[in-house]
């Protein structure tokens, strides 16, 4: 029949393209999930290259978010005697990413003799502000069921729902850098390590005086505090999500013989103030639940050294680094 | 919620489903009505209660229009309706604009004048449904058309989403018959403005998105910028604005097809014109044709001889120039489109010049007059326009672009000049159907990819 006067020929046409259009972003779905997981999380992307790029492999390896990442500053453990650590923290690195973290490097060769595990009560709240990067970076169909609370009361149903449906969309960026590091090698427009700003964070005040604050500064980590309880601590409720993965990551690391600290990173006066009464006991409870040794942070860190409420400042992260070895780290004879 | 972006289509879709579950001709109507104005509150809750109460006045002028007999007490009418909608738009869209002219007149003077700190933001598509209001009033007082009756149909001639905020500008005479007409669904139609929703959604996302990226830091600093960068830049624009322009306009056509309705057509491959006059007759036609017929034939059009003509030629461009912006830059614009046209005229061609095989030297003239126009037309400022015209006339060193930006200039310019000649429909209705049922997938899979992180939004959106 002359395609043009086959009456159903548009019909078809549509179904079939719609069915390619699916077919064609589930299957890069699928892709990502099974095999290049490491594609969506690059920042487990860049550990990864770093780890496998170190002479060494680590014996300290810290989990955790972007508050130890840069916290924990590696070249100043080093200096200072400790050079098998490793910070493995990601930007929103709660329990159930650092669960993944652990896996991917210890898949990758890590056998750190002690893990360090960032802990937050935030974390532990139904409004967990990682849930949505989480379904972006590491999240597959499966996981959803266990994280979908998480993801609708933060409002990132619609991105985690594009990633799952959409991914070509959702994940453009990325696969415009892959193919730009394909069709221009020399640029260096492929997948790198993030880049690290420690070799200038070098013996910036030595002595550890707490700078001086500006109104500003003062301004700023106060409306961090008062984001912090309007937004991640909407709803205080306890989510077992990620008592669970820590729960995981515990047993990992008795099955690999590593012992497990807690650490509270350092926060702002502002933002540990948002903490109540009822989550810090919940905090405390889950805490001992593990029976790890924790060390809380929380009050270690003037707010001079923090540039917003939760996050040091790079002098901060260097003085954080060298009380947190003094005090705990070469006592413990990490670095032996 | 602009057409090219995800969000558009998690609205549109379950939007869509239900327009064509259901079975009553009324009750379609009404969701459409529904989904219009809902379309047009998700940006801007309160603007549709000013569209309301703009386009009211002239729904009932022309009710009340053929219950007079009087000659001048029509004309009196029409005229006070045409003054209220003009005057709302002069409002909300020149007031900045004429405090800033007084300002600048008043420094120029020597007088001194201080400038009120007046706020006035910009109703979405004011431009375009205010347009569409004056020449439903008109062509009913011409018994063109009758007037709408019903209140509901009138609302749906104004507020159908798909052209409301960015055209193209529909005459009540097209549009009123298809909405008491009731609706079939056909697959071949649904088809027909998928295509064209993806193609226009390419041009946008693929082509405008991706030349702003190039164009603008040019435009904005064109000084520290070399003539090559300058050229590649003001060509680069050509292609953005087309892109941009037309591919709104084809996503709203497709979404009318989709709901069954058929908008006019807005974009005739323009930038394959042999003159300014062609040109004029397929860029932006509906907005050229409205101006043909309620402002230069009124005027004069071209029965009073040449001068008078040339005239009412240069009156229509600069107001159409006024039309696109609040700026002098705009006016500007039109006026220098306007001496072309009029050069048009008026300059003797010998008939040599006039032969096919002259055609392809016409096209490229007339694509370069038309893209230093756009740099009136793209420039913030006259300081930033004689910059960069200054740098395509004179050879300026400075920085140029890279490689790959330039290539991606060449490659937009392609693809109008080409892709702008295809006829896709035609290719697609003689291929098997699982390489068309392909082509239409790959279509979409490009645009989602190629959707930029930002996007630039619609350049007309701002008229």
């Amino acid at each position: 029949m002359n395609p043009a006067r086959d009456k159903d020929r548009p019909r078809r046409v549509l179904l079939m393209a719609l069915g390619m259009f699916v077919a064609a972003q589930l299957g890069f779905g699928l892709w990502l999930d099974h095999v290049a997981p490491l594609f969506r999380f690059t920042s487990l992307r860049a550990l990864v290259t770093r780890l496998t790029d170190r002479e060494s492999p680590p014996e300290i390896v810290v989990l955790g978010s972007s508050r130890l990442e840069g916290a924990m500053v590696e070249s100043e453990a080093a200096r200072l005697a400790l050079p098998g650590l490793f910070n493995a923290g990601v930007p929103a690195g709660d329990p159930t990413a650092q669960e993944a973290v652990l896996k991917r490097l210890i898949a990758s060769g890590a056998r750190p003799r002690r893990v360090l595990v960032e802990l937050s009560p935030e974390f532990f709240v139904r409004t967990n502000f990682c849930a949505g990067w989480n379904g972006l970076r590491l999240h597959r169909w499966a996981d959803l069921p266990d994280h979908i609370v998480q993801i609708a009361v933060t409002n990132q149903l619609g991105r985690v729902a594009a990633a799952r449906l959409l991914p070509i969309y959702q994940y453009r960026d990325l696969i415009w850098k892959e193919i730009a590091g394909i069709a221009f090698p020399a640029a260096g427009a492929g997948p790198t390590a993030e880049p690290k700003a420690e070799t200038s964070r070098r013996v910036v005040n030595p002595h550890d005086i707490v700078p001086p604050q500006t109104p500003a500064q003062v301004a700023t980590l106060a409306e961090g505090g008062r984001l912090v309880a309007r937004s991640w601590l909407r709803d205080t409720r306890i989510d077992p999500v990620n008592i669970r993965a820590l729960d995981r990551i515990l047993a990992v690391c008795r099955d690999m013989g590593a012992e497990v600290w807690l650490i509270t990173p350092p926060l702002s006066a502002p933002h540990r103030g948002t903490f109540n009464p009822e989550l810090e006991a919940s905090y405390q409870e889950i805490i001992s639940a593990t029976g790890c040794r924790h060390i809380d942070c929380r009050d270690w860190m003037a707010d001079g050294w923090f540039h917003d409420s939760h996050h040091l400042r790079p002098e901060g992260g260097l003085a954080f680094t060298r009380r947190f070895a003094r005090e705990v780290l070469l006592p413990a004879g990490a670095g032996e | 919620m602009e057409f090219c972006k995800p969000g558009f289509l998690a609205f549109f879709v379950p939007f869509l489903i239900l327009y064509w579950a259901l079975r009553s001709h009324g009750l379609r109507m009404g969701w459409l009505l529904l989904g219009s104005a809902t379309y047009y509150a998700l940006f801007n809750p309160w603007f549709i209660l000013l569209m309301l109460a703009s386009t009211s006045i002239d729904y009932l002028v022309a009710l009340r229009l053929p219950s007079l007999t009087s000659q001048a007490n029509r004309r009196w009418l029409v005229a006070l309706c045409v003054a209220t909608n003009l005057g709302i738009l002069a409002y909300f869209k020149y007031l900045l604009f004429a405090v800033s002219t007084a300002g600048m007149v008043s420094g120029w003077l020597g007088v001194p004048f201080t400038a009120p700190a007046w706020k006035v933001v910009l109703p979405l598509g004011i431009s375009f449904y205010t347009f569409e209001a004056i020449s439903y009033v008109v062509d009913v007082h011409r018994g063109v058309i009758p007037p709408f009756r019903s209140p509901r149909d009138y609302l749906l001639y104004i507020l159908f989403f798909p052209h409301l905020l960015a055209g193209p500008i529909v005459r009540s005479g097209d549009f009123a018959h298809q909405l008491h007409r009731p609706k079939r669904f056909s697959w071949a139609r649904f088809e027909a403005g998928v295509r064209l929703f993806l193609l226009g959604a390419l041009k946008k996302a693929v082509l405008a998105d991706w030349m702003a990226t190039i164009v603008d830091p040019v435009f904005n600093d064109p000084s520290g910028y070399g003539s090559a960068a300058l050229w590649t830049a003001t060509l680069g624009y050509s292609v953005q604005i087309y892109g941009d322009f037309s591919g709104y306009s084809d996503m709203a056509i497709g979404i009318a097809h989709m709901l069954g309705f058929k908008l006019p057509e807005n974009f005739r491959t323009p930038y394959l014109s042999a003159s300014i006059g062609e040109f004029w007759r397929r860029w932006h036609i509906s907005l050229s044709s409205w101006l043909r017929d309620y402002l230069y034939i009124p005027l004069g059009g071209s029965r009073g001889g040449e001068w008078l003509t040339c005239r009412n030629l240069m009156i229509t461009m600069a107001l159409g120039g006024l039309w696109h912006g609040a700026s002098w830059t705009f006016v500007l614009w039109g006026v220098y489109h306007g001496a072309l046209l009029a050069a048009g005229r008026i300059v003797p061609v010998p008939s040599w010049a006039k032969a096919n095989w002259t055609r392809p030297g016409w096209v490229m003239l007339t694509f370069l007059a038309v893209s230093l126009g756009w740099v009136l037309f793209r420039a913030q400022s006259f300081a930033q326009a004689t910059a960069v015209l200054n740098g395509l006339v004179v050879p300026i060193p400075g920085r140029s672009l890279p490689k790959e930006q330039v290539a991606m200039v060449l490659a937009g310019l392609a693809a109008v000049f080409i892709g702008g000649s295809i006829d896709f429909r035609k290719i697609q209705a003689r291929l098997p159907e699982p390489v068309a049922a392909a082509g239409l997938a790959a279509f979409a899979l490009v645009y989602f990819l190629l959707l930029p992180l930002s996007s630039s939004g619609f350049i007309y959106f701002n008229f």
